[in-house]
């Protein structure tokens, strides 16, 4: 009778302590999780911010920096030639496709 | 030994510590009595009050915003991204609470003390107010860490449109709520949007986040590619708008379509907005033209005249015109052309464009021939391609028109269509006589989500396209359409304008419509300009470039290979 109230009073004294140490680990999971949710939205606003460049890039920049950086223009149409591979059969459209 | 023990215990019997005893005994009782009534007053009979008071401090619910859906196009550009910004709120009873707080917190947020002053006060009684919506999170940031009691922090996405004004009518637009209002936004609202999700957080007495558990989950958006493409989408829209700018027309449209499967790959309008800032814009920018007004299509609409005579066996492609004296009197009225073109092919009667020409083909129909044709290449009926605020146009139905009316609809007065309409009714001839389905969503590989529908014959489809490539020709009226290496099939149409009840002089709409490559069709096109009030009006000079510039680019962009080679070179680029 005595043993076990001595074991029942440990294992309360026991349960007690790991309570305090779970309870910490909650907080610091919370806490990391926390810091990743913030790693999470600063890593979807880069996210949106280079889809947004990539479109700007490719819609807009790439052609009026050729155009005015390096002067490169669509060929007009006396200065494109056709080489024909196959005569009339098959059209290999070299050189024309930008 | 036992003596002395006995006498202890004797000790303790004497009353002297038996009153002791029970005096300890007394005041610890009652002590546990005392903290057991604090424990029932607490925990039962105030508990509300402290629940209540426990949560308002320590507790709160928050909304965990759901991100939009990214619209990209048919190449996964972004169309439409969501970036977050942060919206910085307060409780206005707290934060008056606190004016020693304002001044760094004005410095923050870039108002004036004053105007927090008057927002207070406007707010006063009242639990919550924006102090400042959307700022950019690195902006927010130095705010959240001033930590001003009764200041909060929300996170909230704002719209961010990268193709801008090209693309600004078809991609739509969101309020600041992040509801779309405009566009595909608009009509994808459902998938878009997602769900917001609810969470309860856990606050410590310095108001940092302990704890939090989910009450509803976050659903983000679903993302969305559209049929568009984003380059050939700022070409259309770019060549229209120094159309428009050169010839100094109200407005315009342009729309192509890919022939087999219906997708729009690009569809724009000036006048147009910059979405991503919304200063100055009216509701004159905000129309989606190409969907919403409509025109009489004039000229435009001859190959499907010439279509419903063969069809219906009235004429044969070899059959020739008689149009001289270039004009002809119907119903008391007189019609004309631009001077006596003599006998005309039919071919002749599209590229030289004959009024006469046509009405003489058309007074060969059955009476309702014309009417059933129209109807069926979805003039009078809306598009249904999911854009919001489409038109369907205006077809007369009934039987019973009269000879003047039946002529005017087989030149193209008398009904009215969109740009959009026009480009579908053109996939049938580019088609082989099957219509594809207008959509503005990306099918991939072409695959059609609604089967097409036949117009009229595979042979009737081929004639008209050679008659178009006539027009398109160097004496053509399209002539300026002409695209090196490439045969083309285009239409132009020069209508007057209907406006306060009456034809006004001197105010037309320009149109050409066409397609190529003209030996396997991939491509349809169509370019209004709505009162171009420059030296030039006509279709052939001022829609037409507008077609052969975009649909060079289209060409080449998406490799289609050139089926003109060797075709004498034109001149005009």
């Amino acid at each position: 009778m005595r043993s076990a109230l001595f074991i029942a009073g440990l294992a309360l004294a026991l349960s007690a302590l790991q309570l305090v140490d779970v309870r910490h680990q909650n907080l610091a999971a919370f806490m990391h999780i926390q810091q990743l949710a913030g790693e999470y939205d600063r890593l979807n606003e880069q996210w949106g911010k280079l889809l947004a460049e990539q479109a700007t890039w490719t819609v807009r920049r790439v052609e009026s920096r050729a155009r005015a950086e390096l002067g490169m223009h669509n060929p007009p149409p006396g200065a494109v030639y056709y080489l024909l591979l196959r005569p009339a059969a098959s059209v290999a459209a070299a050189g024309a496709q930008p | 030994m036992s003596r002395r023990r006995n006498a202890r215990k004797k000790d303790f019997r004497t009353p002297r510590y038996a009153r002791r005893g029970r005096v300890v005994a007394a005041v610890m009782l009652l002590a546990f009595g005392a903290l057991a009534a604090r424990a029932v007053y607490l925990q039962v009979l105030n508990a509300g009050e402290l629940q209540a008071y426990g949560k308002k401090h320590h507790q709160r619910e928050v909304t965990v915003p759901a991100a939009r859906g990214v619209l990209s196009d048919r190449n996964g550009t972004a169309l439409a991204v969501s970036t977050p910004v942060d919206s910085v709120s307060a409780v206005p009873g707290e934060l008056a609470q606190a004016p020693q707080s304002w001044p760094a917190l004005c410095k923050q947020l870039g108002i004036s003390r004053q105007t927090l002053r008057r927002e207070l006060e406007a707010h006063r009684g009242r639990g919550f107010m924006y102090l400042k919506r959307h700022l950019p999170p690195a902006a927010a940031a130095p705010v959240r860490a001033l930590g001003v009691r009764g200041v909060h922090l929300r996170r909230e996405y704002r719209r961010y449109y990268p193709a801008g004004a090209a693309a600004a009518h078809v991609v739509g637009l969101t309020d600041v709520d992040m509801r779309g209002i405009d566009g595909m936004e608009l009509a994808l609202e459902e998938t878009l949007r997602g769900e917001d999700g609810k969470k309860v957080v856990l606050l410590d007495s310095r108001r940092n986040r302990v704890d939090e558990w989910v009450r509803k989950g976050v659903r983000g958006g679903g993302d969305v590619r559209l049929s568009l493409d984003s380059r050939l989408q700022r070409i259309a829209h770019r060549e229209l708008a120094k159309a428009a700018r050169r010839h100094r027309a109200a407005g315009g449209s342009a729309v192509v379509v890919d022939a087999q499967s219906g997708e729009v790959l690009a569809l724009t309008n000036v006048p147009s907005f910059n979405p991503n800032n919304r200063k100055g814009v009216t509701h004159r920018h905000l129309r989606n033209r190409a969907v919403i007004d409509v025109f009489e299509p004039g000229s435009a609409i001859k190959p499907f005249t010439i279509a419903a005579a063969l069809e219906s066996g009235a004429a044969s492609p070899g059959d020739r015109v008689q149009t001289s004296p270039g004009w002809l009197r119907i119903g008391g009225k007189t019609l004309r052309d631009p001077r006596d073109f003599g006998e005309l092919t039919l071919g002749g009667v599209v590229a030289e464009s004959s009024n006469v020409g046509i009405v003489k083909i058309a007074q060969k129909l059955p009476p309702r021939a014309l009417q059933d044709l129209f109807a069926a290449l979805g003039f009078g009926a809306p598009p249904a391609i999911g854009l919001p605020g489409e038109s369907a146009g205006v077809l007369p139905r009934g039987g019973g028109l009269r000879p003047i009316e039946r002529a005017s609809l087989s030149y193209g007065y008398g009904l009215s269509v969109t740009a959009l309409q026009l480009a579908r009714a053109y996939t049938a001839i580019a088609n082989d006589g099957i219509m594809a389905p207008l959509t503005v969503m990306h099918r991939p590989g072409g695959a059609s989500g609604r089967p097409g529908q036949r117009v009229f014959t595979a042979a009737t489809a081929r004639a008209v396209r050679a008659m178009m490539e006539q027009a398109a020709a160097a004496a053509g009226t399209a002539a300026q359409a002409r695209i090196a290496h490439y045969r083309v099939a285009a239409k132009t149409g020069t209508v007057k304008k209907f406006m306060d009840g009456a034809y006004a002089a001197g105010r037309y709409t320009a149109v050409t419509a066409g397609l190529a490559p003209a030996s396997r069709p991939r491509l349809v096109m169509v370019a209004v300009l709505d009162d171009p009030r420059g030296e030039k009006y006509y279709g052939g000079e001022v829609a037409a470039p507008v077609f052969q510039k975009v649909m060079t680019r289209a060409l080449r962009m998406l490799n289609i290979p050139p089926d003109g080679i060797g075709a004498p070179a034109r001149g005009r680029t």
